[in-house]
């Protein structure tokens, strides 16, 4: 095994471990890491071409694997076509689709491909096979295979290049992707926590490209897709708790754009219309937006601090803190945003304690906490078999009782506030069952349980709770809300599955033929992305690639770090992690998690050390080129990157119990200095934005937590 | 001889650091802010040109040959049936002779006298059960249960392991067990130790 | 295999009386348990220290006896965003929590982990070290997991509802009912008039509009429901309630910790 990154954190390369190998890589160069892999297996030929060659799931199954790729679909490089650029489609090849199923919910996809075999262009449904390096005409349109575009990135750098990019070695790259390459489909890459960077976007697709140049997605041995769960919180086996009547129609995709400014093309927003309209040449928006990117909370705070492109006028933070988990956000300019009642007029907080969001919020609702409400997941990381972890209040919350023998909570209030505002999918018939009957909503158990029921009959229905059970967990004394949110007939199995905390189906079970993992679906990996190809910086104009770049970290407008500041001045580079002794933002308030770790450290190679003169111990200085300042304690190791520092997030708290907290009628709560202790690492800001804007992802949104520019000092 | 003898062992090479021992041992035991009856030593090392990172459990080792209970004037710290040692904090006039007698520097003094270290949850494992430490070991690096049974999963692993004590010369037949301790502490140090989070040594590179 | 065999002792007798006391004797203040049990096996450890067993294993047959005083249930973790299974060990009456660790059917935490159908006293058993059980099968939570106790049990925690007392962030706050809460979030107004605020606030029944655009010049930003932003959400299962009521309400605007 082979761990490629900046900082040695306590894992898997312990001194006895065999054959685990970590290697400092420079910090946000993972895309280019795979991009030196990849170069090196096509230069080699070793990918799987009998995978790669399969057009659809369908044939990909029959040959032995569970998941396919686009690496054969043609791609339009043709100035003359309209759709220059995009995936080529039937329509532009002259050939015709299928007729549409009229029962079938969402219309499938049809790609344009080489047919192997017939030497001409199919719908990738209709051939088995197709080329993956094709380059020519179809119906008088020049075309390319998408594995050609990865290829053309993939060869835009030498190996030296990749070697001196990454600070790996150009032999370990290619030892390491030889040993990638030569165990079948029983080797996989993945990453958690490096998307986290301005160019982080390339990391995401980095770890799939891999994985999918040697088929192993979906395999044994492979990687399998995170979460694969039960309908539980969806239209499920026993309730449909999606399907909503009388819910808004409203989407980002038509007619309600999300405040965050993804999945929307800045020239096909309102305002670049109405700015052009109204005689403006090439206007830039005040914010980045983003196309191909989902949904992203720092983004969205940003916009409301800066109320673009509209205002926000109520914001409730729920069991969150975005303000201290966005890098370079928390900041006194933010913090003067944050009071300012005619930006945000109403916030409300829901949480347990209050940490720097919550602090400045206009009302705080107590909300439960973990050990006192509902929830059903679908486990993180990477489980090849199928289940949901359900957390239930195993104790009584200590919330204020409310009406309807309620507990005060997140899901209290949604009902509350949705009943005065007469909203569907909440109060009387507000939840439909398989059969037509319909159910109320008034708390978390209305809607949880029901979502036990689905995963208790999904596929197999459990057997009933057994009645020894029910009086060893204490099952029999549960509140009578509960029992009343699912049938006489459901409650039995759902009390087995909370007795359980959740369902796990066995591992045994989850491999089908050839190795395939038995619950993966329909698993396609495009080498090529319609989505990029189409979209364009928006303050450039310079069109997004639709492959896998080798893309340094950069501006929102795609300049480098470096087109603005001094790589001399500024030589640093941050890596910035999950603690062992905090959580994201939370357990700062914990005595134990304290006693274990009082602060973090700013962590640093020995010789970098050395340079500057810096001993283990010593007080340290990091500064930005924002002018930004954080005071640390130095770690000085030889398990980080030269050029790195490393620092662990969840620390530096301003709140969360650090800080005062009067309440009428009660002492004044005092802030406890300890939970502070330690350096928030804050991120630049985005030179190039004339709003408070850090450093982020300007494809991907991701806060720029890792990267940057930092010049390091002793105290 | 008593019929059960109780011994840990610890494989180091899949020991992660994460330090899930330390909090379920603090919590299980309610150990004062300050003190740790188990902590882990973590710490880079150099092996054959690469770093790696070490992370060296610790706690009582319940020695067969206790110095802490010889020189215990009031028999306080005692074995019990399993050769567990414990302090019986009624008879602990807290004298400190434990402390200073122990080599692996596991015992520490409570505000209000007594002495107190880890007991290997005697009070579960007196029952069968698995010390709160082995219990959420999330590797499976720690491994609990009766030496003097050869079927008991750590027998049966001892017996196929080459396995080292701390400070063997000291003749004192510690029952904590390692895998890869000697190997480790033969590594050249790369960074500071830490106890858990904090300093414990600074490293003079 | 032989566990199918072996008997499970529960002492149902004499439970009442004994089950009360001991569960009065237990704090999470920190005191030690100086408790009564009906069983030797359940008697308060020596030492003084030792949050309550919740049973016994013999070790070399693998026999269960369970506290009848004590209660374990399976449920799932929210130290970070893993979405783990845990293990929660409390009194019988659930209002004491002893302790919190891994849920041995969760794959999350156990490896191998019990199917679901194997009967409770496998979990038990994997907590013991009887031969082939607990050193192999155990289910287990990561120190943040098991902090999680202690974080959310500080007396910091809010339990009613406040509003602002003073300026944003100024850290001054008053209790209010939930009925004035869910009375001032909706009708809005000058909520903050006591403090001399004259700002007139919108709450949720006047942006409460799904059809109305929140910009008639760029009616794509979609109606003024959308001027209600949530952020909040993660792997904890709660957040499809969220973004229920982020859409039922009319707003797009549901974001849960995606890039932070």
């Amino acid at each position: 095994m082979d761990v490629f990154d900046p900082v040695l954190g306590n894992g898997c390369c312990t001194p006895g471990a065999k054959g685990i190998t970590w290697h400092p890589i420079k910090t946000a160069t993972n895309g280019q890491l795979a991009l030196g892999m990849t170069r090196w297996i096509i230069e080699n030929k070793a990918y799987n071409a009998d995978y790669l060659g399969f057009t659809n799931y369908k044939a990909a199954v029959a040959g032995g694997f569970a998941s396919y790729t686009g690496a054969t679909f043609l791609v339009i490089d043709d100035e003359s076509s309209a759709n220059n650029g995009k995936l080529m489609t039937a329509a532009d090849a002259g050939l015709t689709e299928p007729e549409a199923d009229p029962a079938a919910k969402t219309k499938p996809t049809y790609y344009v491909v080489m047919d192997a075999e017939k030497n001409e262009a199919a719908l990738n449904t209709d051939a088995e096979r197709g080329l993956i390096d094709f380059e020519g005409e179809v119906n008088g349109i020049k075309v390319r295979s998408a594995f050609l575009y990865l290829k053309d990135s993939a060869f835009s750098n030498t190996m030296d290049e990749y070697a001196e990019i990454c600070g790996v070695p150009r032999e370990t790259i290619e030892d390491v992707a030889r040993e990638f390459t030569s165990h079948g489909v029983k080797a996989a890459t993945t990453g958690l926590g490096s998307t986290a960077a301005s160019n982080g976007v390339s990391s995401m697709a980095a770890y799939t490209f891999l994985n999918a140049l040697i088929g192993s997605n979906q395999m044994l041995g492979g990687m399998v897709a995170r979460r694969i769960g039960a309908a539980t919180t969806a239209d499920g086996k026993r309730y449909k708790l999606s399907t909503i009547a009388g819910k808004p129609a409203l989407t980002d995709a038509k007619n309600c754009q999300n405040i965050g400014r993804t999945k929307r093309i800045w020239k096909k927003t309102d305002e670049y219309k109405n700015r052009v309209a109204a005689g403006e040449t090439d206007p830039k928006p005040l914010l980045p937006w983003f196309s191909h990117t989902g949904v992203s909370d720092n983004q969205a705070l940003i916009s409301a601090l800066c109320k673009y492109p509209y205002q926000a006028k109520i914001v409730m933070s729920w069991m969150t803190n975005t303000l201290q988990a966005t890098s370079g956000l928390l900041r006194d300019s933010v913090l003067e945003r944050m009071k300012d009642t005619s930006i945000i007029p109403l916030h409300i907080a829901c949480d347990v304690v209050i940490g720097e969001h919550a602090q400045y919020a206009d009302y705080i609702v107590p909300d439960t906490n973990p050990f006192e409400s509902f929830g059903v997941v679908t486990n993180e990381g990477f489980f090849k078999s199928k289940g949901n972890s359900v957390r239930w209040p195993a104790k009584t919350p200590e919330t204020i009782e409310i009406s309807g023998g309620r507990h005060a909570s997140f899901e209290a209030f949604c009902c509350d506030v949705a009943k005065v505002c007469d909203m569907p999918g909440f109060g009387d018939n507000a939840v439909t069952d398989v059969d037509g009957k319909t159910w109320p909503l008034n708390d978390a158990c209305d809607f949880f349980l029901k979502a036990v029921a689905n995963l208790a009959y999904d596929a197999e229905p459990v057997v009933d709770v057994a009645s020894e059970d029910l009086k060893l967990q204490a099952l029999d004394n549960l509140p009578e809300a509960w029992k009343n949110a699912v049938s006489e007939e459901e409650w039995p199995k759902v009390l087995n599955v909370l007795s359980r905390g959740g369902r796990f189906w066995p591992m045994e079970d989850c491999i089908g033929k050839n190795g395939a993992i038995k619950y993966a679906t329909d698993n396609l990996t495009h080498f090529y992305s319609n989505r990029k190809a189409t979209d364009a910086n928006p303050y450039t104009g310079e069109k997004l690639s639709g492959t896998l770049t080798n893309d340094p970290e950069r501006f929102a407008d795609n300049s480098t770090l470096e087109d603005h500041y001094s790589r001399e001045e500024y030589p640093f580079r941050s890596t910035n992690y999950k603690p062992r002794f905090r959580s994201i933002s939370f357990l700062a308030n914990s005595p134990i998690m304290r006693d274990l770790c009082d602060h973090n450290y700013l962590e640093l190679n020995r010789d970098d050390a050395k340079a500057l003169g810096i001993k283990d111990g010593d007080t340290i200085k990091i500064t930005n080129p924002s002018g930004d300042v954080m005071e640390g304690e130095a770690m000085v190791r030889g398990g980080i990157a030269e050029g790195t520092f490393g620092v662990a997030y969840g620390y530096g708290h301003r709140a969360y119990g650090a800080q005062d907290v009067a309440i009428e009628g009660e002492e004044t709560r005092k802030g406890d200095p300890a939970i502070g202790s330690g350096i928030h690492l804050q991120t630049m800001l985005d030179p190039t934005i004339s709003e408070i804007y850090p450093l982020a992802d300007p494809e991907g949104t991701s806060p720029g937590r890792s990267g940057g520019m930092y010049k390091i000092e002793k105290a | 001889m008593s019929e059960k003898k109780l011994g840990m062992l610890i494989d180091l090479s899949l020991c992660v650091g994460c330090n899930a021992c330390a909090v379920a041992c603090k919590q299980e035991n309610e150990v004062p802010t300050g003190c740790f009856n188990t902590w882990i030593e973590s710490f880079d090392v150099e092996a054959d040109g690469q770093i790696k990172r070490a992370n060296i459990p610790k706690l009582c080792n319940h020695c067969e040959d206790a110095p802490c209970v010889k020189v215990c004037p009031t028999q306080a710290s005692h074995r019990t049936e399993d050769g567990t040692i414990v302090v019986d904090p009624e008879r602990c006039i807290g004298c400190k002779y434990c402390i200073a007698a122990c080599p692996y520097q596991v015992r520490y003094q409570l505000p209000s006298g007594e002495v107190e270290k880890c007991t290997f949850c005697e009070h579960r494992t007196s029952k069968g059960m698995l010390p709160a430490c082995v219990g959420t070991c999330i590797t499976h690096a720690r491994m609990f249960g009766d030496l003097n049974d050869p079927e008991s999963d750590i027998s049966k692993k001892l017996a196929a392991s080459k396995t080292e004590t701390l400070y063997p010369d000291l003749g004192l037949s510690p029952r904590v067990y390692y895998i890869g301790l000697d190997d480790t502490l033969a590594m050249p140090v790369a960074s500071a130790v830490h106890k858990g989070g904090n300093v414990l040594r600074h490293y003079e590179g | 295999m032989e566990s199918t065999k072996m008997s499970r002792r529960i002492f149902l007798a004499a439970m009442g009386a004994a089950g009360a006391l001991s569960v009065a004797g237990v704090g999470i203040s920190g005191q030690s348990h100086k408790a009564l049990a009906a069983d030797a096996d359940f008697a308060a450890p020596a030492t003084g220290h030792g949050q309550p067993l919740e049973a016994s294993v013999d070790p070399k047959t693998g026999d269960v006896n369970i506290n009848e005083d004590v209660i374990v249930r399976y449920s799932a973790c929210l130290g970070c965003y893993s979405s783990c299974g845990n293990r929660l060990k409390l009194s019988r009456d659930g209002g004491t929590l002893y302790s919190v660790g891994g849920n041995p059917y969760n794959p999350s935490c156990a490896n191998p982990y019990l199917p679901f159908e194997a009967p409770l006293e496998d979990a038990y058993r994997s907590m013991s070290y009887a031969n082939g059980y607990g050193n192999s099968t155990r289910g287990t939570s990561c120190g943040r997991g098991q902090a999680t106790q202690d974080g959310y049990g500080q007396p910091d925690r809010i339990t009613m509802p406040l509003k602002r007392a003073g300026a944003r962030g100024e850290g001054k706050w008053k209790p209010i009912s939930w009925d004035q809460l869910i009375k001032e979030v909706t009708e809005g107004g000058k909520l903050f008039a006591d403090i001399g605020e004259d700002q007139e606030i919108e709450g949720f029944l006047s942006i409460h509009d799904t059809e109305t655009p929140l910009n008639p010049d760029e009616p794509t930003l979609g109606p003024k429901s959308n001027q209600f932003v949530l952020l909040g959400g993660r792997g904890d299962g709660r957040t499809t309630f969220g973004g229920r009521f982020a859409n039922c309400f009319g707003s797009v605007n549901q974001f849960g910790h995606a890039s932070t």
